[in-house]
């Protein structure tokens, strides 16, 4: 076996524990970048056990994934029903009957050094500026269901957007699967039975089958979803309950038909004990129900989500139980959690997904040897803690940023403590519209003005370096860019027609 | 007088950090404030090396570069060489890319490969700054990115009493108003904010916002408790002069240690800016000035100026109406050229963040944290230099490379030895390459390097280095020499 100047072996074998979303981008990932070094992959998973596949609906950064693997966009897309994503739309989250959409990019551009929206607070407050909606060309493009891609041109109004996918998780899985298999990832089929650990250090040796099979690996990937089969079965490592700040631990999904075409853009509208989700794909409409069971039974949940579905229900409604949270290592001796094996943050920014890959990620660029140095976990759980607590603490503003007060569930959540890292951020946009910034973590500033602004946190003041600029001359400039969004969205081909013509499903094996 | 929207502010100290933070607010608030700068003393003298990003800063203000270079007698700076922190030894830190990273591999996990293959040659062969600057040429950035020579930055080398004079006559005609004299007394209500400085000659100074700009002597926001960094920095003292010789310099600055502390050499048009950095009990003036004059001409040099150094920072630079900016706020020994970057950056935050009655406690929470974060960043890569050189002849050395480390910089330090990984936290100054440098620089070589660079086989990464080595030293070569470089500058 190949050894490195330290004497410590390289990794000769990766089991991954568990197929789906996580475990066949996992395969995936690790393929195309370990494909001809040697290092063999393996997964194991079992039919029998179901996978989850809410994340449904992705953030751009699949697509820098999607490159790595060198996939092709039409075929992908083709083959998992997708649609184009330009942001989310909340509904219902300020107040009922609020609707705002948090788009895959800004809203304009600086004027004079100062952010365009201290210009926007200031012309609003002069009754001089339309909604903020107006400025943003994903949104007005996603509101009218029209999408093209952007342009390649920077200095272009159609270059100030980027766009995801929403695509049917189990296909993706299966293409990915496909992709894998033909880099040589070698897939078992069966139930695991037990794990053994080496008795020195601790470390997992190998995974035993129903059938016998021991599978030994020098790395194993836990994939195997809410219960840890490997990272807390097997290694006990813990998990950081955080339901005190995001109380919702059900979800009801079902697929329905659709009865209108697809928008590009998914929908989460918040009911009276959580939120709704609406997800349109090529064939068909993924709908579910996120929900704290503290404030409603499944079988009122499985209800409402019936009773709101756009068409006819293509099955009956699958349940699923989570505690939102994360592991407290997410990496653990020789065992690398991704996944919900990894934590669980609700689906509301469509974040599922995009854990996974930034896991693999960082994975690849901390790559052990067979020593899985302490120094490579430590980083490692550095960088994924941060990830979860940026994304955690974006996803509770949500929550808190409500005026809702119609039912025990919004009264409670309107109430309830949150993170002194998120109250610090709140605090600094509602006195001065700032918007604090990090080096690492998913949401940049438009993503944090969105959903203050759409959830109705108005600061008390905007940038006072706006003054340095003529009110008439911001007034101006706004109203050029609001006719520029408007007519360059009017140019872009409807949603239908652009998937028609690029990568209708249809006909599609 | 009519009140303006932005209010009163005085900028109480002269200087390159007031003038620069004059300059920033006169621009940024566009005729809405009414500004006023104190000068308490004397204009600076000496030499500045600065970063890259000060361009930006030029830009913002509108700043013509060719005719900045002109006034200041400025010169192009690549990077900074450091040579003797360990004797014998010299690296250079220069500005832009190190290597490329191929495969989604960082450059420096290929070069250690090879290293530990049975070696490597020097890291700065691979950077094409440090190969243009030590072969004495020079060029700006190409605008074509397929150009190797895309991504180079440089930074300047500036005469600090001619900066001030430029910034001082933008400033002005713009619409900041000069006041002269001394601090007298500072008058303060009862909530502890300032209501009015009184100078020495007797003019009362009434503003909303106070910047302090009075460097160590700290006149105004002094009364914020100070953190000392004696224990991890162990330099207090520094003296400077200026050697009248015109010679070809290449386009970096020199910092060089010597057993008494470490020398600074700034290459500017008609002079020669020079140094030393040390400490007081250790090393008497006498010696340090000898120290400062090693390979300098006997003759034409300016009297020298000593000026105490204290490492540390002011527990809050802003607090109640009065907001530091520049050494009043924190002072970390300026090896790496970081000072111009922290003022810079103060007066950025401070335009971000201008306070107004009523969120002032929130602004300066902010403005605080920001600051501390870049102030520690740069703190710790100023601790690096001393941690990691290997000199002996010299208790200043001792003192350095044994004092506690800071937990984030261990960290730093932990996972660059033990796999190259550079981490990177929120508010850095210096990106990667340059931590990069600075770490194989000193001599701290990962143990282990990236796995994944394993996949190019040994001869092909080999190959590929080689080329990429010739390939600089080749457009190094077929560049403009630095003189000609400044020749050509049009004012």
């Amino acid at each position: 076996m190949a050894r490195d100047d330290d004497g410590k072996a390289r990794i000769g074998k990766i089991v991954i524990v568990g197929g789906g979303t996580a475990g066949w981008m996992t395969a995936a990932g690790l393929a195309a970048v370990l494909g001809d070094s040697g290092v063999s992959i393996a997964l194991v998973e079992s039919a029998e056990i179901g996978t989850v596949g809410v994340g449904e609906a992705t953030v751009p950064h699949i697509r820098h994934f999607n490159a790595r693997l060198g996939l092709d966009e039409a075929d992908f897309m083709r083959r998992t029903q997708a649609t184009f994503k330009l942001g989310i739309e909340f509904r219902d989250w300020g107040r009922k009957g609020d609707s705002y959409i948090h788009p895959f990019g800004g809203f304009g551009q600086p004027i004079g050094g100062v952010a365009f929206h201290h210009h926007w607070l200031r012309a609003r407050q002069r009754g001089e500026a339309a909604d903020l909606e107006a400025y943003s060309l994903p949104i007005i493009a996603a509101r009218t269901g029209r999408f093209a891609p952007p342009s390649p041109d920077p200095r272009a109004l159609a270059s100030t957007f980027a766009y995801a996918y929403q695509f049917d998780a189990g296909l993706y899985a299966a293409y990915l699967r496909t992709y894998a298999e033909a880099r040589g990832v070698v897939r078992t089929e069966g139930r695991i039975r037990d794990v053994t650990l080496r008795g020195e250090d601790g470390f997992i040796e190998a995974v035993v089958l129903e059938s016998g099979e021991r599978i030994e690996g020098d790395l194993f990937i836990d994939c195997s979803g809410f219960r840890g089969l490997l990272i807390e079965q097997a290694l006990k490592t813990g998990y950081e309950d955080w339901t005190r700040w995001l109380p919702c631990d059900r979800a009801a999904a079902v697929p329905c038909e659709a009865v209108e075409p697809p928008g590009p853009y998914t929908r989460a509208t918040s009911d009276e004990a959580g939120w709704r989700w609406r997800i349109p794909l090529q064939h068909r409409v993924g709908n579910g129900y996120v929900y704290c069971s503290g404030y409603i039974s499944d079988d009122e949940a499985a209800k409402v989500l019936l009773e709101k579905l756009d068409g006819r229900p293509q099955a009956d409604p699958r349940f699923l139980r989570f505690t939102t949270g994360r592991r407290r290592r997410q990496w653990n001796r020789n065992c690398v959690a991704i996944g919900l094996a990894s934590g669980f943050l609700e689906p509301l920014e469509s974040t599922s997904i995009h854990l996974i890959q930034v896991a693999i990620t960082t994975l690849l660029e901390m790559f052990p040897d067979q020593s899985c140095a302490q120094a490579d976990q430590d980083e490692y759980n550095r960088v994924m803690d941060l990830e979860f607590e940026r994304i955690r603490d974006f996803l509770v503003l949500h929550y808190h940023a409500t005026q809702r007060d119609d039912s025990p569930f919004w009264r409670d959540k309107a109430a309830a403590p949150i993170p002194d890292s998120l109250s610090y951020k709140m605090a600094l946009f509602r006195e001065r519209g700032m918007v604090v910034k990090y080096r690492d973590g998913f949401f940049l500033e438009p993503s944090w003005l969105a959903v203050y602004l759409g959830q109705n946190i108005m600061p008390q003041g905007y940038d006072p370096m706006t003054d340095a600029i003529d009110p008439k001359d911001s007034a101006r400039l706004l109203g050029e860019l609001q006719a520029a969004v408007a007519r360059t969205a009017q140019a872009m081909p409807s949603h239908e027609a652009y998937i028609a013509r690029f990568c209708d499903a249809r006909g599609a094996a | 007088m009519t009140a303006l929207p932005l209010g009163r502010v005085a900028i109480i100290g002269g200087g390159v950090e007031g003038w620069m933070t004059a300059a920033g607010l006169a621009r940024a608030t566009g005729g809405r404030a009414s500004l006023r700068l104190v000068e308490t003393g004397p204009g600076p003298r000496g030499a500045l090396s600065t970063l890259p990003s000060l361009r930006s800063f030029h830009a913002l203000l509108g700043l013509d570069e060719a005719a900045l270079m002109a006034a200041t007698q400025a010169t192009f700076k690549l990077g900074t060489r450091f040579s003797g922190w360990t004797p014998g030894t010299s690296f250079c830190n220069a500005f832009g890319e190190l290597g490329a990273s191929l495969e989604g591999v960082g450059f420096h996990h290929y070069w250690t490969r090879l290293q530990q293959a049975g070696g490597a040659p020097p890291l700065d062969d691979f950077n094409l700054a440090a190969v243009m600057a030590r072969s004495g040429r020079f060029s700006p950035p190409a605008s074509d990115p397929r150009s190797p020579l895309a991504t180079l930055a440089y930074g300047l080398h500036m005469d600090a009493g001619a900066y001030v004079a430029v910034l001082r006559d933008l400033a002005t005609r713009r619409g900041v108003a000069v006041s002269h004299g001394a601090v007298g007394e500072v008058l303060r209500r009862e909530t502890g904010d300032i209501a009015a400085v009184i100078l020495a000659g007797g003019e009362r100074i009434e503003a909303d916002l106070f910047v302090d700009c009075t460097g160590a002597e700290a006149r105004l926001i002094g009364s914020e408790p100070f953190e000392d960094w004696s224990s991890l920095l162990p330099a207090n003292r520094s003296l400077r002069l200026r050697a009248e010789v015109r010679r070809d310099a290449p386009a970096l600055t020199e910092i060089e240690a010597a057993a008494e502390g470490w020398r600074w050499r700034i290459p500017l048009r008609d002079g020669v800016e020079s140094g030393l950095t040390y400490r007081q009990d250790l090393t008497d003036d006498e010696t340090a000035l000898k120290a400062a004059r090693t390979g300098l001409p006997k003759h034409g040099l300016s009297d020298p100026e000593v000026t105490p150094l204290r490492n540390g920072r002011r527990t809050r630079s802003m607090a109640g109406n009065c907001v530091a900016i520049g050494t009043s706020a924190g002072v970390v020994e300026a090896m790496d050229a970081a000072d111009l970057h922290l003022v810079q950056s103060g007066v950025t935050r401070l335009i971000a963040l201008f306070p107004r009655p009523g969120d002032a406690a929130v602004a300066a929470a902010e403005y605080n944290r920001l600051g501390e974060e870049t102030l520690l960043r740069v703190r710790d890569l100023a601790i690096t230099h001393y941690r990691l050189g290997q000199r002996t002849d010299g208790a200043l050395w001792a003192l350095g490379r044994n004092g506690p480390v800071p937990e984030p910089l261990a960290y730093r330090l932990a996972q660059f030895e033990s796999r190259g990984r550079v981490v990177m936290y929120d508010e850095e100054t210096f990106l990667e390459p340059h931590w990069i440098a600075t770490l194989i620089g000193h001599g701290l070589l990962p143990r282990r390097y990236d796995p994944l660079a394993d996949r190019m086989p040994l001869e092909k990464t080999r190959a590929m280095l080689e080329r990429m080595r010739l390939i600089f030293r080749q457009t190094a070569e077929s560049l403009p020499t630095h003189a000609a470089a400044l020749a050509g500058l049009a004012p």
